[in-house]
């Protein structure tokens, strides 16, 4: 059990990471979001069969960056007037940005500044947009599954998906076609 | 048009798991390692232990208001039959006693209130039949 939810974690650790990389712009918040995430998945899940941790770990996922969200908006209620820590400047400014040493030095340029716009523009949507966008798109469930993780209607889930591929293709259409 | 657009967005990102530099893997690994530790050992449940905390001081706070409501009037009662008790008790005591008895007793009061007279009257009453 502890092995196969090992390579279960290992699999989508990396996803889990970008998708709460990209909702918070904050390296060390996105790590914090995974680890809850995983903590909860073993902790309360572990003992379900295999198959249903990937939507459970979604849907934990999902919640820990809208619970994130939430903790952000009431952070900025209060202490909005204190000036930003330079540490989260530092954070956004996506210096964390992959190192590859296969590529060449062409194409890694190319290739992060394609990561850097996209994460720009996917932070520019509303929360709700890029959950659906990202579990659609990126993560491939369909919209009945999408509706679960995201814990709305599958209506929801379409006009969110639409919404946010209706901004994405405008900005980066030139850069995608 | 929009799959296409779509594909090359997902390729995009596809790509950037593949590129997270080392400090972060390591720290996701980590991240991993300690949530399956975390399942290995038991941890104090405070949440588990403030609502076992909780129901033991909302019983004790029912048993300290609740209880004595319920006793009030089983106490009366004895209360009552004790004193209807002692009361018969001390008629008893009272009846028995002959100087309680002349006090208690509102005719006797007035005979001896006009115990001259009545002395008098017999006198005089006696010395002439």
């Amino acid at each position: 059990m502890s092995e196969l939810l090992n390579k279960f974690l290992a699999e989508n650790e990396s996803r889990a990471f970008r998708m709460a990389q990209f909702a918070t712009g904050n390296r060390d918040d996105a790590l914090d979001i995974v680890q809850e995430a995983m903590i909860k998945l073993v902790n309360k899940y572990r003992h379900l069969p295999e198959q249903e941790w990937p939507p459970l770990f979604h849907r934990i996922l999902q919640r820990q960056i809208t619970d994130w969200y939430r903790s952000k908006k009431i952070r900025q209620k209060f202490f909005g007037w204190l000036p930003a820590s330079s540490d989260e400047e530092a954070d956004n400014s996506l210096e964390y940005v992959e190192h590859s040493s296969v590529r060449t030095p062409e194409i890694h340029l190319l290739n992060e500044q394609a990561i850097e716009v996209l994460q720009i523009e996917l932070q520019q949507l509303p929360l709700r947009q890029r959950q659906a966008f990202l579990l659609r798109c990126w993560q491939g469930l369909d919209t009945a599954q999408t509706a679960a993780a995201m814990g709305c209607s599958t209506g929801s889930v379409k006009t969110h998906y639409h919404r946010a591929l209706t901004v994405l293709r405008n900005k980066l259409g030139e850069t995608w076609p | 048009m929009s799959n296409n657009f779509e594909k090359n967005v997902k390729q995009q990102l596809d790509m950037s798991l593949t590129t997270l530099d080392a400090m972060t893997q390591s720290q996701l690994t980590q991240a991993r390692y300690k949530a399956l530790a975390y399942a290995q050992t038991k941890h104090f449940n405070l949440g588990r232990w403030f609502t076992g905390l909780a129901s033991a001081a909302v019983l004790a706070l029912l048993v300290i208001t609740v209880m004595p409501t319920l006793q009030t009037p089983v106490n009366q009662q004895l209360a009552i039959t004790n004193t209807n008790q002692q009361l018969a008790t001390n008629n008893q005591q009272q009846s028995a006693d002959p100087e309680w008895s002349l006090v208690s007793d509102m005719d006797e009061i007035e005979l001896y209130k006009n115990l001259a007279f009545y002395i008098w009257f017999d006198d005089t009453v006696g010395s002439n039949s």
